[in-house]
């Protein structure tokens, strides 16, 4: 009862936190209190003085809701005719800058100075002066700044700060001469995630890639989840005319540089809109029927004169759940082989699904301590960077870092490891949390770790074994953890738990002959006994001819491992289905153009086991079919039965057939404990020291690089000042 | 006597001399048809018949900034304006399409231009031989507008 305040709001009597303000505690009644300056996101600020209020008792006239904190029995008004004359003349004061240029502002619509405006019924202003005007920057990528329209709320400059670490904007000069600029005026060098201009409540931050393409009453909003990372964050696609124009984040979400800008790539010029074959070896547009026969018979000859077994089929980490089922089906049912994996295993981290189950990310802050043992978490998991920065800028938690270079990270945390491998520093930190012994820099952090009741560890992408039983030890001396591993590919949680895997069958049942009789009681089929060959395995099978022909489904091994394009062009017969004319699929006999999850329904998995919706904002371009309809009907054709009318249906399927997926709700995450292998202490990630190895990226920095796809976006290519190859 | 009356007015066809009479007077006054194709009235002021395309002040180009007002005020949804960025950063109107078939003729667009740039004249003759026809663009706004404009100055005093 002491935790508590009564405070009065309007007449309603609500009980807040002692620490709330009054704006927090009017939401909490229920009451609308106009802001311009305060979000959720950030700390209370109090600049535009728009969320006034009156207090009875206080000697005060007015009084910023937004930073005052309330008091016992305090009793607030919220709407007086005082205070709307007040809010009447700040708005006033505001538009005496702001250019009234609303019909070609990209902002108009979902503007909150437009919106109070009209709300308090401004009419002529009293103010004859010329409004200042500021010469635009136009000369950053990706993002726009109209600084003539700022109002100086300050927004950009603290979630800048205070979400993402970055810094990049503040404000320079000062009275009303003051602007919200970069250092020296240069043009911006960020992240470029856009969250600045997402808060602007006005318009005078403006992305180059929406600029006029549409007003934002006109947009039709369908909601759907990024494809570019493991964290899965909700977006919305915003079409105009049936065209995706912009994309934003969901409620209270964060989206990093390539999940706002990086979904061009569906517009690019490669993409694929007929099937094609190969003909006296050029490949050739072809109908779908002819490219279908064309796989059918070249697959049921190998099938015949070699056995099912040499063949592969190479499942996508970018596709649906539902496609990477019927994948590994088909595969299993049709072809008759378990030779199914992913080529994405490579790059698992050691223990996924195993010994290390991701947490959920919004909770990285209710741990007392983070420790991070991967650097450029920021870089590859950009939400769960935020939500590492949110946990020390808003929570005041505190952050362990491991990190050989230097960035954001650096400058928040408690105690920085400088190592060059998480295994030196493990090394050091080990006998630091045993015995107290070691570097002032260890013993610091051992000892953080110690007090912590709970700390939430984040796994490395890729660990080596010593590492990997490292951190397995320091895990067993810390208290409460919880742990996040790095996880770069999208659907890559979706795609194991649909049993895109050798010696799994989907939710992870071992392939064996008890779980061998139920899947081919369910599925009507005859399944094959033995477990197959592994991604590496296979590519290592086509070298010794044991693999003749693969069926490889939105993967690009040769885009991303030239190594790979040799062994690739030893197969006899190798289908290719993507969205791009990659550099596999330039090798490939028959290439199947898929649409991309842009336009296509299905759920996806994030790195936290959440299911989630993706919704179809485009119509397929082109002939372009969803991947999981090109199954199917490869599958009838080879006499398979699959009939299935939506994503819905196999979904459905699904749920009968994985007892993880059973009753999971939409949005929901499944529980770790319910997974066969919990608590196994295994690995279902694969090792190479050629395959892989030298992986091509595109750009300069890991955070604007994923290959494939994020290669094809422009504006996500206009931030690369260089290319590499890593 | 009602029947011997009824009886005479039978004899001496008087209704059919009432009606003549009618028929005769009528033939000696002048007709008040219009005769529509050959003869056209004046139009009414305020009366809302096909749309134009005002040119700005240049003279170069048309009035249009985009601003989608009259799209969204649009019952019919008759209108689409789409807009990209120019050369300079400025907001080119790219295509700015109203479809007549769709048209109510409400005026709505041009009560919420900002800029007054859509209009309307008073010609209501809008028959035409091909759908393509009834689909106007930004161009032929432009075009009608000058086509209107140049008759109503030409025209003038005559």
């Amino acid at each position: 009862m002491e935790n508590t305040v009564t405070v009065t709001i309007d007449g309603i009597t609500v009980k807040v936190k002692p620490t709330a303000t009054i704006l927090e505690a009017a939401k909490a009644a229920g009451v609308r209190i106009p802001v311009l300056c305060a979000d959720d996101k950030l700390h209370p600020y109090g600049s535009c003085r728009i969320c006034i209020v009156e207090i009875e008792k206080s000697p005060r006239k007015f009084t910023p809701s937004c930073t005052t904190p309330v008091t016992d029995n305090m009793s607030v008004k919220t709407m007086t005719p005082d205070l709307a004359e007040a809010r009447k003349r700040i708005l006033e004061l505001l538009l005496n800058n702001h250019p009234l240029d609303c019909p070609i502002c990209d902002k108009a619509g979902s503007c909150q100075l437009q919106d109070l405006v009209h709300e308090y019924g401004l009419g002529p202003s009293k103010f004859t002066e010329k409004k200042r005007t500021v010469a635009p920057s136009y000369h950053s990528n990706v993002i726009d700044r109209e600084v003539s329209r700022c109002v100086l709320c300050g927004k950009c400059v603290r979630v800048c700060r205070e979400q993402n670490a970055v810094g990049e904007l503040a404000f320079t000069r000062r009275g009303d001469k003051s602007k919200v600029s970069t250092d020296f005026d240069q043009p911006l060098d960020c992240e470029f995630c856009g969250e600045c201009v997402e808060i602007c409540p006005v318009g005078a931050l403006t992305t180059k890639q929406f600029k006029f393409k549409g007003r934002t009453w006109n947009l039709e909003r369908i909601q759907s989840v990024c494809n570019y990372c493991g964290c899965g964050c909700r977006t919305s696609f915003e079409t105009r005319l049936g065209r995706i124009v912009r994309v934003r984040s969901g409620a209270r979400n964060y989206l990093c540089s390539k999940g706002r800008f990086g979904w061009d790539a569906v517009h690019h010029q490669d993409r694929l809109t007929t099937p094609l074959v190969r003909v006296s070896g050029e490949l050739v547009p072809a109908t779908w029927d002819e490219a279908l026969a064309m796989v059918v018979t070249n697959l049921n000859v190998i099938k015949n004169k070699k056995g099912a077994d040499s063949i592969g089929g190479l499942g996508s980490v970018r596709t649906t759940n539902e496609e990477s089922y019927l994948f590994q089906k088909f595969m299993r049912t049709v072809v008759g082989t378990n030779n199914v994996d992913l080529l994405a295993r490579l790059k698992v981290p050691k223990g996924l699904n195993t010994v290390f189950f991701s947490g959920e990310l919004s909770k990285i802050s209710d741990h007392d301590a983070v420790l991070v043992l991967d650097g450029d978490v920021g870089e590859l998991n950009p939400l769960m960077g935020i939500e590492i920065v949110r946990a020390v800028n808003r929570n005041y938690k505190k952050l362990v870092l491991v990190n050989s270079g230097f960035n954001k990270f650096n400058r928040l945390a408690s105690v920085v490891l400088d190592y060059l491998a998480p295994e030196a520093a493990l090394a050091d930190l080990l006998p630091a949390m045993k015995s107290g012994k070691g570097g002032d820099r260890v013993v610091a952090a051992a000892a953080i770790l110690k007090e912590a009741a709970s700390v939430a560890v984040i796994i490395p992408g890729r660990t080596t074994d010593k590492e990997f039983s490292q951190i397995k030890e320091l895990l067993s001396l810390l208290k409460g953890v919880t742990t996040y591993p790095i996880v770069r590919r999208s659907n890559l949680q979706g795609a194991m738990d649909m049993g895109v895997l050798p010696d799994y069958y989907p939710g992870y049942q071992k392939v064996g002959s008890d779980t061998m009789n139920r899947f081919a009681g369910s599925w009507d089929a005859i399944l094959p006994e033995a477990p197959g060959l592994n991604a590496l395995e296979m590519l290592a099978g086509i070298k010794t001819g044991k693999v003749s022909a693969l069926y490889i489904m939105g993967d690009d091994p040769a885009g991303s491992d030239r190594g790979l394009k040799d062994i690739l062009n030893k197969l006899e017969f190798l289908v290719v289905q993507d969205i791009f004319l990659t550099e596999t699929a330039k090798l490939a006999d028959v290439v199947l153009p898929a649409c991309s999850w842009a336009e296509k329904y299905g759920t996806v998995t994030s790195l936290e086991r959440r299911l989630q919706q993706v919704s179809r904002a485009e119509e397929p371009l082109g002939e372009s079919k969803p991947d999981w309809d090109i199954i199917q009907t490869l599958a009838r054709k080879m006499g398979g039965p699959m009939h299935y009318g939506t994503p819905a249906d196999i979904l459905n399927e699904i749920r009968s057939m994985v007892p993880l997926y059973a009753d999971l709700a939409m949005g929901g995450i499944w529980a770790r404990e319910r997974s066969p292998l919990a608590g196994a202490d295994m690995d279902l990630s694969l090792w190479s020291d050629t395959v892989m190895k030298n992986e091509v990226i595109t750009a300069d920095r890991l955070l604007f690089s994923s290959g494939t796809m994020i290669g094809r976006s422009r504006e996500i290519s206009t931030l690369c000042r260089t290319k590499a190859e890593v | 006597m009602n029947k011997l009356t009824k009886a005479l007015r039978m004899v001496f066809m008087i209704e059919i001399v009432e009606g003549m009479t009618l028929t005769l007077k009528t033939m000696l006054k002048p007709a008040v048809t219009r005769q529509y194709p050959t003869f056209k009235r004046k139009s009414f002021a305020g009366s809302r018949g096909l749309h134009y395309m005002d040119r700005d002040d240049s003279g170069m180009k048309e009035r249009c900034i985009g601003c989608g007002l009259c799209e969204a005020v649009c019952p019919a949804k008759a209108i689409t304006v789409v807009t990209e960025k120019g050369p300079n950063q400025e907001k080119v109107v790219s295509a700015y399409e109203l479809d007549l078939l769709r048209c109510v003729f409400c005026g709505f667009c041009v009560d919420a231009c900002p800029v007054n740039a859509i209009k309307m004249t008073p010609n209501f003759e809008l028959a035409c031989y091909s759908r393509r026809d009834v689909f106007l663009t930004k161009d032929r706004l432009v075009a009608e507008g000058d086509k209107y404009l140049g008759k109503k100055k030409g025209g003038a005093g005559k």
